[in-house]
Order: structure tokens, then sequence, then C-alpha cells
């Protein structure tokens, strides 16, 4: 009989799963699918390229889990790190195919329809009530038009609440100049929006 | 110190605590400073935008399809060798090769390293091969000779 694996420490889910406990690895792509997702969305601004990217990155972290050092780096910046240079691929492999004036098409059809998804409008809460849909939808655009290691610095921070640490972990940067990432992203953002 | 300085203070005061001095340098900069009261709002604002639009979800389905290819993956690293007995297998096989190169009369080294007498042998034939002017006196030597 299976048991809930969910309260046990990735440390845990990491060396059980290495030792080829099913329930385990499993665990951990329940934790960390939606970090992963997002992190390929928000990179390559595509549903279905995200959906892609999930699938080869949780692939990528089984066969080289014997590879991965805990005493180098936490196992989620180290997923994360995948994930994202696994989107960084997925990018530019989009853009090599598609012209790009499609691949912001694609990209813009993608957010509205998660966006719909996430946030039926028979059913809004108070946040969404507050902003109007123009300005979400200008403050979607500007977010997809930062420099990828911008954007994702950002969403790491704003959405997912990693530490400024963690993300440089993630970009192979320094810490100091995450903030900079960070501070240019918003910078940018708000002087799109406030056109 | 230019508003700059003090907006990049802002964008971290939204992430993280800063200590009590800065703060206070902060917020005595900001009463002054339309420009970055605007911009800290607006950083704000931003902030809990990305909360409500960010946490996209995946879709329903996708953490089912992901184990099942991963375990897709297990069943056919089982059917394979496991690693450790690979290292004897690549030995067996490279030993094998050179038990038949010497069968064959051959050793792997002479296979790889070419023999400098089999030049020589060359050269010594072509040396003894009749000369252009014994063939026009047909003088040739006696092995070559017609």
């Amino acid at each position: 009989m299976m048991r809930d694996q969910g309260y046990l420490s990735d440390e845990i889910l990491v060396k059980e799963a290495r030792d080829g406990s099913e329930a385990h690895f499993n665990a951990l792509v329940d934790r960390y699918i939606g970090l992963v997702y997002r992190v390929a969305f928000s990179v390559t601004g595509s549903a279905h390229e995200a959906e892609d990217v999930v699938q080869e990155t949780f692939l990528r972290v089984f066969r080289n889990l014997d590879g991965f050092d805990p005493s180098k780096a936490a196992f989620k910046t180290w997923l994360l790190a995948i994930a994202r240079n696994q989107s960084i691929n997925v990018l530019a492999h989009l853009k090599r195919k598609a012209a790009r004036f499609l691949t912001r098409t694609q990209a813009a059809e993608d957010r509205d329809n998660a966006e719909e998804e996430n946030f039926p409008h028979e059913m809004p809460d108070a946040e969404t009530t507050l902003l109007s849909k123009e300005r979400t939808q200008l403050v979607q655009q500007a977010l997809a038009k930062l420099p990828e290691k911008q954007r994702t610095a950002l969403m790491l921070k704003a959405v997912e609440g990693l530490s400024y640490a963690e993300i440089a972990e993630i970009l192979h940067t320094s810490a100091s100049a995450v903030e900079s990432l960070i501070y240019r992203a918003r910078s940018k953002i708000l002087e799109e929006v406030e056109q | 110190m230019n508003c700059e300085h003090y907006r990049k203070q802002l964008s971290r005061q939204v992430d993280i605590d800063l200590d009590r001095a800065l703060t206070e340098e902060l917020e005595k900069h900001l009463a002054a400073c339309p420009e970055c009261r605007s911009f800290r709002d607006g950083v704000k604002a931003l902030n809990r935008e990305f909360h409500t639009v960010g946490r996209t979800q995946p879709p329903v389905g996708l953490a089912e399809r992901v184990k099942e290819r991963v375990d897709r993956q297990r069943r056919r690293d089982r059917v394979l060798l496991p690693a450790w007995t690979r290292v004897p297998l690549v030995a067996m096989i490279t030993l094998a090769a050179v038990g038949l190169g010497n069968l064959a009369g051959r050793s792997i080294s002479s296979m790889l390293i070419p023999d400098r007498s089999e030049d020589a042998v060359e050269y010594t034939l072509v040396t003894q091969a009749p000369s252009f002017a014994d063939l026009l006196t047909d003088n040739g030597s006696e092995e070559n000779g017609q």
C-alpha cells in the first residue's frame, strides 16, 4: 500500500528515489510540477511547449538523479536550473522555426487561455476585479518583451517567492546580479504600462 | 544620492526586509519625491498582480503523464544491463578482439602501428625495377626481363 510521501523533506525523497522508489520520485513530481510548469511557461510563453518542457525536465532528473550532489545544490534549485535550460532550448528552437511575430501571437493566446482557465469570469476574486483586463494584458505584454533572464528572475521572486540566493543558483549568477535583474525588469514593465 | 539608487532599494524592500537605518532613509526620500513614491506604488501593484495572474496551474493530468513517462523509462532501464555489468562486458569484448587478432596471425599492435619493414620491402622492390633507360636499351634485370 502506497503511503503519502508529501510530508517528507526533499533530501529524503531524493535519497529514496535514487534507491529506486517510484513512490518517492512521484512525490517529487507532485511537489514541483507546478513550479517547473510556471518556469517553463514564463520562459517559452507557450502552454503547449511548457508541457513538453515539464516532461523532459522530470525525465532528465530521473536519468541524472545519481549525479545530483546535495552538498553542492538544493534539489529545488538543481531541478529549476534543468527546467530553465530545457525551456531556453525550446525557446531557441521556436525562434528558429517561426517568425517572431507568430511566436508572440501564440504566446498571447496561450496566456489568455491559461488566464481564463485559472480565473473563470463568473467567479472573479477581489484582486482581479481591481485590475482591469487591459492592464493585465499590458503587464503580460511587457513581461513577454523582457529578456529571458530578467523575466525568469522576476517571476521566481514575485510569484514563487524564492530568495535572491536561490535564484542566483538557478541563473548561474550572483545574488547582487539577481537584485539588479529584478530591479531592471520592474522598471521596464512600469515604463511600458504607464506609457 | 539619486533617485535610481533609492528605486533599487525600493525594489529590494518589496522582496526583503531592509535594515532600520535604510528604511528610514528611504522614507525620508519618499516624503520629498513623488516620482519615487509612484515607483514604489507601481512595484507593489505589480507584485500583487503577479501573485494573481502568475500562478498558472499545470494542465490537469500532466503529473500523471510525467509519472507514466518516467515509469516507461524505468522499465526500459530494467531490461538493459545494469551499469556495473557493462565494465566487465567491455573488457571481455576488448580481450576477444585481441585474441581474434592474434589467431589471425596479427597482433592488435601490428594492426594499429604500421610495420616499417614492409616499407623497406616496397622500397627494395622499387629500386630493383628496371629503369626507363634499361627498358629503352632492352637491358632489364633478370627478374623483370621479358
